[in-house]
């Protein structure tokens, strides 16, 4: 079978990675694609084999990392199994070679992952790949080359994983992305916090504010992922930060006297910043232009209002109040004005987190000393628990809306805080980062 | 008011410091005993008055022992104008974050209220929300809990 190389794309450089890609085409057109059904439940994960990249030995031992990084990403997911190698009776030596449809099939796997590494220079790297339906004996569309920085690997496999994910299941990318969290160190009683960045899957962990006796808590990311939010006890009150990520340069937002405010988040379009402030005794929420320092308020209940998430057109903003008696979840327009309570099951709900698509909130319930993070409509209903322990809280959606992360704390005094993901199918449970709370999920990187 | 205040000062002491006889027992094992201390002395107020102040689960309301120690901090804020406070609010563990930290600024802030109602001037009067991020008992409990749901009266010499 041969594929003709129809279009080169280069993609912007972004963080220290600078990589391109390339388009390979296949003459056979897909007519029925593989798709699994992420919604209609895994009796039973799709097989994929991943044989050896071809490659030089200088390189091997990074192709087999990636590959690595690629089964860990995928079966991650719960949707994908990898082949173990043994069973694998077919090699690829040349990348261009035909496949040998009916020696995969023998070891009945279901999709086949090609790849080829080179070096580009000293420092920089090329890596090319291809997948096969195996069934359908066709390429599973276009393949693709990759060109970036050899330490910058971990982000090109990411990638791969992320073309394997996306064609297979037909849902949008999610691990090249990263997150950010407040590492927590010491008891409860005396526990430090700082802002640390990692990638999705935890590597490439870079503390963000130094080791200090001042708490911080509730990093957000700003649209373009370049700029974070967060609550800074550093002037001895809570109050809203705002720090860029590559210089590391931090401004501290609305220091209006005898207030305190936190939970901020950036409006979809970067130029707003909507908070909860404390005055007397009263937490509303507030809209802060960032550029023009102007501010308006968006609530005005002598109820706790509090956890803002704008729906992904920037049009609505769903939050928490107790202003029926209990933490519930209501939506508003942005702007302000009338709120509608969305939730009405037997407990209390907190921080609800719009989904990317705007068709889900994810929440924080608590009922009957448990709690548990669920998602429902945005009308209310269709209510799922996905997890249930200790204590439950904080989701942060990943960008495709597949996957939730969030903070589950362990009782007693020896207890800790650990980062999960799961699935909104509440399958997949996964423990992320040890000593570690209130995550925030990246859009995907570009 | 406040000639009323500095005319019954004594009594109200004397009845409100027997009603708090644990606070006392416990002083007393301590190496200074109370015949030592000044009433002015900033050790009276944490120890023989108590900095802290306890509520009632998810709500501002103070406990009934909390608000017998509230009225005592208030009046010793009466006596003792050189002092600057700061009322620290403060959660148990079993809420969201963003929640607990606005239930302690309530909590704060009903003391601040309070001290304000009863003539100590706002000016001195400073309030900070640690939600559970700063526990004073650790173990799961409830007993713990009702520990931790608490306001911190901190003296600051003027």
């Amino acid at each position: 079978m041969k594929f003709v190389i129809i279009m080169v794309k280069y993609l912007k450089a972004i963080y220290l990675v600078s990589i391109s890609f390339l388009i390979i085409s296949s003459a056979m057109a897909e007519t029925r694609p593989l798709k699994i059904e992420v919604n209609k439940g895994r009796e039973k994960a799709i097989p994929i084999a991943m044989p050896s990249f071809v490659t030089g030995t200088d390189l091997s031992e990074l192709a087999e990392n990636m590959i690595s990084v690629i089964t860990d990403d995928l079966e991650g997911t719960g949707l994908f199994l990898s082949v173990n190698r043994e069973l694998h009776n077919s090699l690829i030596t040349n990348f261009d070679s035909p496949i040998v449809y009916s020696n995969w099939n023998a070891i009945n796997a279901r999709i086949l992952l090609t790849g080829e590494l080179s070096s580009n220079g000293t420092t920089s790297i090329n890596v090319k790949f291809r997948l096969f339906d195996i069934l359908l004996k066709k390429p599973f569309r276009e393949g693709l080359k990759f060109t970036g920085p050899k330490k910058g690997w971990r982000r090109m496999a990411h990638k791969i994983a992320d073309e394997v994910y996306s064609r297979v299941t037909g849902e949008s990318k999610y691990f090249d992305t990263r997150i950010v969290f407040v590492a927590e160190e010491g008891s409860k009683k005396y526990r430090t916090k700082r802002l640390v960045l990692m990638d999705y899957d935890g590597a490439n962990q870079a503390f963000l504010t130094e080791k200090t006796d001042f708490i911080v808590m509730g990093p957000k990311f700003s649209p373009s992922g370049t700029k974070l939010l967060y609550t800074s006890y550093e002037t001895g009150l809570p109050r809203i930060s705002i720090l860029d990520i590559r210089s590391r340069k931090k401004i501290i937002l609305n220091e209006e006297p005898k207030t305190m405010s936190f939970s901020p988040i950036f409006s979809p379009n970067g130029q707003d910043v909507v908070f909860s402030l404390t005055s007397g005794s009263n937490t509303d929420l507030y809209k802060l232009n960032i550029a023009s320092g102007s501010r308006s308020r968006l609530t005005s209940s002598v109820a706790i209002e509090t956890s803002p998430s704008f729906s992904p057109d920037g049009n609505r903003l769903v939050f928490e109040s107790d202003r029926s008696g209990s933490q519930q979840i209501y939506i508003m327009p942005s702007a302000g004005g009338h709120a509608r309570r969305i939730s009405f099951g037997s407990g209390s709900y907190g921080t609800p987190v719009w989904s990317p698509s705007g068709d889900l909130i994810a929440f924080t319930k608590k009922v009957d000393e448990f709690f548990h993070i669920g998602v429902m409509d945005i009308d209310g209903s269709n209510e799922r628990l996905l997890t249930s322990s200790f204590l439950d809280e904080s989701p942060t959606w990943a960008p495709n809306g597949r996957v939730l992360m969030f903070s589950r704390l362990t009782p007693g005094s020896g207890g800790s805080s650990t980062l999960y993901s799961v699935d909104i199918d509440g399958r997949s449970l996964k423990p992320i980062r040890a000593s570690a709370s209130d995550p925030a999920w990246s859009n995907l990187l570009n | 008011m406040k000639f009323y205040l500095k005319l019954f000062f004594p009594i109200i002491v004397i009845f409100l410091v027997g009603c708090t006889q644990d606070l006392l027992e416990e002083y007393d094992n301590k190496p200074n005993s109370d015949d030592t201390l000044e009433f002015s002395n900033p050790v009276y107020f944490t120890n023989i008055i108590g900095a802290e102040v306890l509520f009632m689960n998810n709500t501002s309301e103070p406990s009934k022992g909390g608000k017998e120690i509230l009225n005592l901090q208030a009046s010793w804020l009466l006596q003792n104008h050189d002092y600057l406070i700061v009322i620290e609010g403060h959660t148990d563990e079993k809420g969201t974050r963003d929640y607990n930290l606005s239930l302690g600024a309530k909590r704060a802030s009903a003391i601040r209220d309070f001290f304000i109602l009863n003539g100590v001037e706002e000016s001195r009067i400073t309030i900070v929300t640690y939600g559970k991020e700063r526990p004073e008992s650790v173990c799961s409990s409830n007993e713990c809990y009702s520990k931790n749901r608490r306001t911190i009266t901190v003296l600051k010499k003027q």
